[in-house]
């Protein structure tokens, strides 16, 4: 117990309710935590093991054969190649869509709060719609056009769709994070012989980080996660990770390998998860260095 | 040397004025004020000679050439934001560094000219920190330091001490003063706290709802206000006003104060010196700074008036005395402990800085 502690009345009610907040706390964390152990047990068992075990029991035999399956050898509709050649087209898609929309969200941000021109409320009230705007209504639009530019079943294709849905938040999360830093900052920077890239690049950027970590995070868990845009605008092995992922899943004939496909959703969903961890630690630390204070 | 010419400057957000009709000029190495209360519009008018804002008409001339089209950064002046504004992720080294780096100055010479002002601001220990970790006497130096470094033409201050504590504050005015007679550089300097106006300036200018009241030096502002705004705005406490009359009484003319109502004490006649000329008859105010009231005579003329006080506020070497004369009050500052307690007492007043208004016009009489 540190020193700096609130002090509380200690008496029964206070262990009562300690003992209410902890098992509520304990039925939460039971919750997310039960789906995940089942999937990553199963996908460490063989076939027997899970028709003979519970599906909370631990495996028998420890083996890595699942893993193996889904990266190399699980079957999409015919062909058996395995996540390994998806996995690459999610990132192909995703880092691009990703930095592209970030760094538009940017300029966005930084034009609409720090050079305000007349008009300015008014077009990031337009770009505010794109928030709202259901996919399902620009679907077909959305096929015409990628059609029409010749980008349709690409992945440059879908980076466009990305990116163009992704401006709308990205330009949200920097025009109302830049809208709280000093004016004065820009001002100073001009007076100082900085032209409009440069006070960007120079003076914002390096302390939007925090909300660099926000953009990036929110941008690539939706690209990442995407099912619609994917199955509608590609085919065949130009697919992302997630539509492969349910063509493996959903197969119809044979025996159902609950292993390989168990597997197969870990690795699916291991990006994310990584992004979380990893970016949102480290831009973190980088944040509590003080470089933002004062 | 630089000269700054404003002429007939006028800016309006739509329809509303915040300048209107402004005419300054600066000499080479003044020391400008620009004083008023907040909303006035010196802050609007230091961004327009900064360029950072556009003036709806009137002539902004720099050395003569008029920079109204010309983008601050080409302006060749430097700037001390209130909020000092140094960029957050820079050290206290590329932030002084970064006007010379944005006008693609050598490292070298740029390592060199941050040096030198390191030294000359003493903040040569503080280089490689960030200024999230300075205090804010320190971050005001380096701001200070940022602006020094390029040695530009004009330097712009906007309330650039308001941030910091009263110690502080004292301190930071008397280095501003100093650094200003080491280098001589013509200044504009926006504050709305007229004791640092005061203590800097060569001349004073006083800005009010946009509109400029008087152009002077501290000592005409002072004692020689041009109308009832600046009387009131400039000095603390403020410059007392009093209603009264001037009558001829012979060859000699008198100031009558007038009684507030019936049932205050009878008016009260002062004599007049010998050189002020306000009319005879009209009905004036009469301007007195509380230093004009002391309970010995002034000199030979000097004349005693009894007064009723009512309260003695102490401020260490001088008392603030608030008294009643002729049932108005006027505060008096006289020094400490010459009067005991409020009550009866005898204050001469020196006539000789005492000054005359219109109460219609609000002008000086002259």
């Amino acid at each position: 117990m540190k020193d700096d502690d609130i002090v509380l009345a200690r008496g029964p009610s206070f262990y009562v309710g300690r003992v209410f907040i902890y098992g509520c706390l304990l039925v939460f964390a039971a919750v997310y935590v039960f789906p995940l152990l089942v999937v990553v047990l199963t996908s460490l068992k063989d076939l027997d093991d899970i028709r003979s075990g519970s599906i909370l029991s631990l495996p028998v035999r420890v083996t890595l054969q699942p893993w193996y399956d889904a990266w190399f050898n699980a079957c999409v509709g015919l062909r058996c190649t395995g996540l390994a050649g998806f996995f690459a087209n999610s990132f192909a898609m995703a880092i691009p869509a990703v930095a592209i929309s970030t760094a538009i969200g940017v300029i966005n941000g930084y034009a609409l709060t720090q050079w305000r021109f007349r008009g300015a409320d008014l077009i990031f009230a337009l770009l505010l719609f794109g928030v709202f705007i259901p996919y399902q209504i620009v679907l077909i639009p959305m096929a015409r056009v990628l059609g029409i530019i010749g980008l349709a079943n690409s992945i440059p294709g879908l980076i466009l769709v990305h990116v163009v849905f992704g401006i709308p938040f990205t330009t949200l999360f920097f025009r109302n994070f830049m809208i709280s830093l000093p004016g004065d900052l820009v001002s100073a920077a001009r007076v100082d012989g900085a032209g409009f890239f440069q006070i960007l690049w120079r003076v914002i950027v390096p302390i939007s980080i925090p909300c660099f970590v926000v953009s990036i995070i929110w941008q690539f868990t939706n690209i990442w996660n995407d099912y619609i845009f994917g199955a509608t605008f590609t085919s065949g092995d130009g697919m992302p990770i997630t539509i492969a992922l349910n063509n493996i899943v959903n197969t119809s004939t044979g025996v159902k390998p609950y292993n390989v496909h168990m597997a197969s959703v870990v690795i699916t969903a291991l990006p994310t998860l990584f992004v979380y961890i990893f970016a949102g630690r480290y831009f973190l630390r980088g944040l509590m260095a003080g470089s933002v204070k004062g | 040397m630089t000269t700054l010419a404003l002429e007939k400057i006028s800016k309006y957000y739509g329809q509303v004025p915040v300048l209107t009709d402004v005419n300054i000029k600066v000499g080479s190495g003044e020391f400008l004020v620009l004083l008023g209360p907040s909303g006035c519009g010196k802050s609007t008018l230091l961004h327009a000679i900064a360029g950072l804002h556009r003036i709806t008409s009137g002539d902004i001339a720099i050395d003569g050439r008029s920079v109204n089209e010309v983008p601050c950064q080409d302006r060749d002046i430097a700037m001390v934001f209130q909020s000092y504004a140094l960029y957050p992720s820079m050290t206290v080294a590329k932030n002084i560094g970064f006007p010379l780096e944005m006008r693609k100055i050598p490292a070298g010479e740029r390592e060199k000219a941050v040096a030198e002002v390191a030294k000359l601001l003493r903040i040569e220990h503080l280089l490689d920190r960030k200024p999230g970790q300075l205090s804010g006497g320190q971050r005001q130096r380096v701001a200070i330091g940022r602006a020094l470094v390029r040695d530009p033409k004009l330097f712009l201050f906007d309330e650039p001490l308001s941030n910091l504590d009263a110690l502080l504050r004292v301190e930071m005015r008397t280095e501003l003063k100093k650094l200003h007679q080491r280098i001589g550089k013509t200044t504009i300097y926006v504050t709305h706290d007229q004791v640092e106006a005061m203590t800097l300036a060569t001349r004073i200018a006083i800005l009010n709802k946009g509109v400029l009241q008087q152009v002077g030096t501290p000592y005409e502002v002072y004692n020689r206000p041009s109308n009832l705004f600046v009387a009131t705005f400039v000095g603390s406490p403020a410059m007392n006003l009093l209603p009264c009359v001037v009558e001829q009484k012979g060859a000699d003319r008198v100031v009558r104060i007038n009684a507030r109502n019936e049932g205050s004490k009878a008016s009260v006649r002062l004599p007049l010196p010998n050189d002020a000329m306000p009319p005879v008859g009209a009905d004036l105010l009469l301007g007195l700074r509380p230093e004009a009231f002391s309970p010995v005579k002034f000199g030979t003329d000097g004349h005693l008036i009894k007064v009723q006080v009512t309260l003695i506020e102490p401020t260490g070497p001088e008392d603030i005395v608030l008294f009643d004369i002729a049932g108005h009050e006027a505060v008096a500052r006289i020094g400490a402990g010459s009067i005991d307690q409020p009550g009866q007492a005898a204050l001469a007043i020196d006539m000789r800085n005492a000054v005359f208004f219109d109460p219609k016009t609000e002008l000086r009489v002259q």
